[in-house]
């Protein structure tokens, strides 16, 4: 291979560019996923990045320093910039240097690989508060209940530890899934679905039982979590963004496991029920009366011997919860997302606490296998009635925005777009809820709010899988883990400024697998702040690999 | 200036030319003979042949120097092995291959000159080269990141001191954009004295027409540029090392050595001589002016650069560069490091600088957007543009965004124009003058002259605005090419006390040492040759004494003493004896 061929560039920041039209693509990119974190997939260059947590990541599942060096050495067109190797050794000197073990009378053994290291960890002031006996030159015992907040007091000084204590097992369930399903389709996990199970379950051993797996929305997340339980056959708790995505957890462990009705708890405002599998929220952990009063439900992480956690939607864990995981160490953690960027930057925590990242694949390559559906994004402009522009032109920034995303026009286009796709189940989207209700009246179609109850969302969910009702109107309540199969047009009418996150999430409410192809509309007003935002949204879908087009529509298109 | 062999031996003392000509001839003879048998070839040749590699060295630089060298300057460059070289130097001396100028001990060391041609053959012998050299292709400096900096100053605005030094915000601003990799400053500076940034009401801006000028000439003026502000502190160094090298091959020993002298001999300051030669070099392999074999024994000029200096004609088309980028959806533009940089340099004006790197990151942005078509471009030009230099197809939502942004664009002018303010005498202003405002009229384009003629034949004196000098927009290479040597000032040689063979005659030490001589002569009963001054005239002249008595008077030593030349006794003041003769040469 001439070297001019070779699909790598390596940046002097660390970030890997991978040209994605080179016959070498797939080969480089499975190459140098172990080690590197996917930032952006955009159509023709894909960025990686190469960050101390990526490296441990790979140092986790055993690769070495070497190996990485090898690989960005076979594939990368230039030299390797000398800062990029030295960082890369830096990272893996600092993996394995300390080490958790289990000690006696219920304390840890903490080794380190040097006596300076030594000198300098037992020196720091944070550490040591959780210091309960020197054994110099390369030992120090320590507490089993601070095995989370040492290890996460660590990173923050750059040091991951090497947790080798292992788990406490929990009760015993025996947990089993279908190869048909209740509702009689064949079942079983995909070849990618095996291979996140395996990289988390590592066997068994004690390298495994901790970690994140990354997979897109409508990529079945729901089924590696219960791969995961089939490996694990022991107690589990489930943590959900909302009461929704409860129910769609129990419907798929009825479905496709052979655990009976009384072995699956909802632990949510309404039910307070706690079994071998209970499924929660977190918003129900960190309820409190008062800003001052304690966490009720948080009790419910310890309150049966659970073998497993599941996080779902990993990115979005709450604080309390984090802290309230620093406590449970010595369970095994799963955490499920589609992306870890985090809003908030807690990467860190997230690989400190709950694992480092065990599984990855872009969004774009299960697109192109089928298993997620293939989706288009078309942003149409439209422009300002007449009487609004005024309004606009002296309004405050943030009311402009807002004036902006209530564009009245946007109801003629949305009816237009459902007009053109009358045989698609579709989804409008959007932030404020006065233009949500014109938009239902104007539709005839049912909407789904904040306020809707969550037996009343449930049956219209359900409606809208059957295909009951053809258009379904909801706001950002329906960001999250909602599970539409059929639905295969959304359309955006107005979204929270440039949110990335919502916008991933958005998105995959219409990428569950199906034959054709999905179509994500965001209307805009031209010539606004709107446009503006939707520029930074547009930007962040671009980068994960969607071809994003751009449609103008004149006052004559709406009149039309 | 060189002297000749016959001059050099006409120089000799004649008491001298028996001397030598007994030692070099084995026979007596006149000048003449002595300075034809000197310019025999075939056995200067057998001499030198016959002489030890370390004589031979000393004689290769004494032809590095030109074939006349300051003792001090000799003695520098043998600093730490100076009684090597008097030895050395005693035998050439011997054999008649060199002399010095004067009496002194610290006088002019002087090659035989007819020695040139062998000693050339010598060198050059020395640097023939392997027959299967294999070339290195090195990293050669490029004006790449000069491109990239003057797009980050174009997106990036910052301001500088007098002398366009940026605060610490700017160094700050560059430092983010090229992180630690890319030598910043030096970039930096290297711009500004190509004058292709400057400061403008006291924020640093490019030159639209120096850049572009820079980026058309390439990648070779660059180099070349370089080489010679790297010699600018060492005048004629360049030309030095490009009458050392020429279009052949030399091998990195003797350049080095070479060099060195010439630090030794122009520039006697210089205490680490060979550490600058040594960085220079490398500094020429890196900047791809030479070329050094893979065994990194031999140097040549790179093939267009030693073009360059020789002609001063630089062919820009030489270098092949990439002329397409990848356009992300996501409005990023990847630039690869060899991209074109004409091309390069337009990038900036509508995309701004996000990451100087292996593969640099443009960001196509609704500021850069206006920013283009502020200087110039239509948003036809830049979708053309973009077009031709994109890998693959530009998306849509790229190009509608572009559209989108253009068509934002509210527009403002500026007029510039010629206007004519009058106070009285508006009568005599011709009618067709458009009055704009009270007592101003504009005056339409090109017709100024023939206005000012109008007015100044009605008797009004018109003034008009100063006018500023039209910049030359053209790069600034400095130095023009080709390379031609400096002239160099004639120095005349003029040596009074006359030329000896090296060695042939020892300077008497100062002070008592001095005196000790004669007495010890006195003792031992042993004569001296000493070379005295004549009365009245100066000229050295050579006595043949046997001291009889050493006494001081009015503060002065004297030696009382007989002479064999005029077989009489005589008194010499010792302060004014110059030398004497080596005992070896009066035995033989």
């Amino acid at each position: 291979m001439n070297n001019i061929d070779k699909p790598i560039i390596v940046q002097s920041d660390g970030s890997i560019l991978l040209e994605v039209q080179s016959s070498t693509y797939e080969k480089a990119r499975d190459a140098i996923l172990p080690f590197t974190e996917l930032i952006k997939s955009p159509e023709y260059v894909h960025t990686y990045r190469i960050t101390p947590l990526s490296i441990w990541n790979a140092a986790s599942i055993g690769m070495s320093y070497d190996e990485i060096i090898e690989r960005l050495l076979r594939y990368s067109r230039y030299d390797l910039p000398s800062g990029v190797i030295f960082r890369i050794k830096d990272a893996f000197a600092r993996w394995g240097a300390i080490r958790l073990t289990k000690g006696d009378n219920g304390t840890l053994v903490v080794e380190v690989n040097s006596p300076r290291l030594f000198v300098e960890i037992t020196s720091n002031s944070r550490i040591k508060t959780f210091i309960l006996r020197l054994c110099p030159p390369q030992r120090f015992i320590i507490p089993c209940g601070v095995r989370g907040r040492f290890k996460h007091t660590l990173i923050k000084i750059g040091y991951p530890v090497d947790d080798l204590v292992g788990y406490e097992p929990g009760e015993a369930l025996s947990f089993h899934l279908r190869n048909v399903t209740t509702s009689g389709k064949p079942f079983g996990l995909r070849q990618y679905q095996v291979e996140a199970v395996e990289q988390f379950w590592s066997g068994g051993g004690l390298r495994g039982g901790q970690g994140i797996i990354v997979l897109p929305c409508g990529a079945g997340k729901t089924i590696v979590g219960m791969g995961v339980m089939a490996e694990a056959q022991t107690y589990t708790l489930i943590l959900c963004t909302n009461v929704a995505a409860v129910h769609q957890w129990i419907s798929e462990l009825m479905d496709k496991t052979f655990l009976k009705k009384a072995d699956i708890g909802e632990y949510t405002g309404i039910k307070k029920e706690i079994r071998p599998v209970t499924i929660t929220t977190y918003q129900i952990l960190t309820y409190r009366k008062s800003k001052d009063a304690p966490f009720e439900h948080m009790n419910l992480m310890k309150a049966r011997n659970w073998g497993l956690l599941i996080y779902d939607e990993v990115h979005v864990l709450p604080a309390p919860v984090f802290r309230a995981t620093t406590e449970i160490q010595a369970k095994r953690r799963l955490g499920l997302t589609a992306t870890l960027i985090r809003e908030d930057g807690l990467e860190e925590d997230t690989f400190s606490l709950i694992g480092p990242k065990c599984y990855d694949v872009p969004w774009k390559e299960l697109e192109q296998k089928g298993f997620i559906a293939e989706a288009l994004c078309c942003e149409i402009r439209l422009p300002f009635p007449q009487n609004k522009k005024i309004e606009y032109d002296t309004a405050s920034d943030r009311t402009q925005f807002r004036i902006a995303s209530e564009n009245p026009y946007k109801d003629i286009v949305a009816k237009k777009i459902i007009e053109n796709n009358r045989d698609e189940p579709v989804l409008v989207i959007g932030q404020y809820i006065n233009q949500l209700k014109r938009i239902a009246s104007l539709l005839k179609a049912p909407l789904i709010t904040g306020a809707t109850t969550d037996y009343k969302r449930d049956r219209l969910y359900q409606s809208f899988r059957r295909g009951d009702i053809p258009v379904l109107i909801v706001s950002k309540v329906a960001n999250f883990a909602i599970d539409l199969p059929d639905a295969s047009v959304a359309i955006q009418v107005s979204g929270t400024f440039g949110s990335r996150q919502e916008e991933a999430q958005r998105l995959g409410r219409i990428l569950r697998p199906k034959k054709r192809v999905s179509r994500f509309y965001t209307l805009v007003t031209e010539q606004t702040s709107e446009e503006i935002f939707a520029h930074k949204r547009q930007i962040f879908l671009a980068e994960q690999g969607y071809r994003y087009t751009i449609e103008e529509w004149s006052c004559e298109d709406l009149n039309s | 200036m060189k002297i000749s062999t016959r001059d050099l031996i006409a120089s000799l003392p004649s008491y001298m030319v028996d001397l030598m000509s007994s030692q070099v001839l084995g026979e007596r003879a006149s000048a003449g003979k002595l300075a034809e048998s000197l310019c025999d070839i075939n056995v200067l040749r057998q001499s030198v042949g016959n002489l030890k590699p370390e004589d031979r060295a000393v004689l290769t630089d004494l032809y590095e120097l030109g074939g006349q060298v300051q003792w001090s300057v000799l003695a520098s460059i043998y600093e730490h092995e100076i009684d090597a070289l008097k030895i050395s130097l005693t035998r050439l001396g011997r054999l008649g291959l060199v002399f010095q100028g004067g009496l002194s001990g610290r006088d002019v060391v002087i090659m035989l000159p007819s020695l040139f041609s062998i000693v050339k053959d010598i060198v050059s012998i020395n640097n023939l080269p392997d027959k299967d050299l294999v070339w290195q292709k090195g990293s050669k400096a490029d004006i790449h990141t000069h491109i990239l900096m003057i797009n980050a100053i174009r997106a990036r605005r910052f301001r500088c001191r007098s002398g366009v030094e940026p605060y610490k915000r700017g160094w700050d601003l560059l430092e983010e954009i090229f992180g630690l990799v890319v030598d910043a400053p030096r970039i930096y500076w290297e711009l500004v004295s190509l004058r292709c940034i400057e400061e403008k009401n006291g924020m640093v801006v490019v030159n639209p027409g120096r850049a572009m000028n820079l980026a058309l000439d390439g990648d070779i003026p660059y180099r070349v540029w370089r080489f010679i502000e790297s010699c600018k502190d060492f005048f004629g160094l360049e030309t030095k090392v490009f009458a050392l090298i020429r279009e052949g091959v030399i091998s990195r020993k003797w350049l080095s050595r070479a060099l060195f002298l010439y630090f030794k001999q122009h520039y006697s300051g210089i205490s680490d001589g060979d550490v600058r030669v040594s960085l220079l070099i490398s500094l020429w392999v890196d900047l791809g002016v030479l070329e050094e074999d893979t065994k990194r024994q031999w140097i040549r000029f790179q093939k267009d650069i030693y073009i360059a200096l020789q002609t001063g004609k630089i062919d820009v088309c030489l270098e092949e560069y990439q002329e397409e980028v990848i356009i992300q959806p996501t409005m990023e533009i990847l630039v690869p490091m060899n991209f074109d940089p004409v091309d390069h340099l337009n990038i900036g004006e509508i995309a701004d600088l996000e990451k100087a790197d292996t593969v640099s990151i443009y960001r196509i942005t609704r500021v850069s957007i206006l920013r283009g078509l502020k200087s110039g471009w239509t948003l036809e030009n830049i979708l053309q543009f973009l077009d031709r230099i994109s890998k693959h197809k530009v998306a849509n939502n790229v190009t509608k965004t572009i559209e989108g942004w253009a068509y934002s664009l509210k527009e403002a002018h500026i007029i510039k124009g010629t206007f004519l303010v009058i106070q009285n005498g508006k009568d005599r202003v011709p009618s067709e003058l458009e009055e704009i405002l009270p007592n101003i009229y504009m005056i339409p384009d090109k017709y100024e002259d023939d206005i000012i003629t109008s007015l100044d034949k009605k008797g009004i004196m018109v003034n008009t605005p100063d006018t500023s000098p039209s910049v030359d927009e053209g790069i600034d290479w400095g130095k023009s090419l080709p390379l031609r040597p400096a002239a160099q000032p004639r120095k005349e040689h003029i040596y009074p006390d006359g030329i000896y063979p090296y060695g042939m005659v020892i300077p008497l030490p100062y002070g008592a040492e001095r005196i000790e001589i004669f007495q010890q002569a006195i003792a031992g009963g042993s004569s001296l040759i000493i070379f005295y001054p004549k009365k009245g005239y100066g000229e050295i002249q050579m006595k043949r004494i046997s001291p009889v008595y050493v006494y001081r008077q009015g503060g002065n030593f004297f030696v009382e003493a007989f002479c064999e030349e005029t077989g009489e006794g005589e008194v010499f003041d010792i302060s004014k004896i110059k030398a004497m003769f080596r005992d070896e040469y009066y035995s033989s």
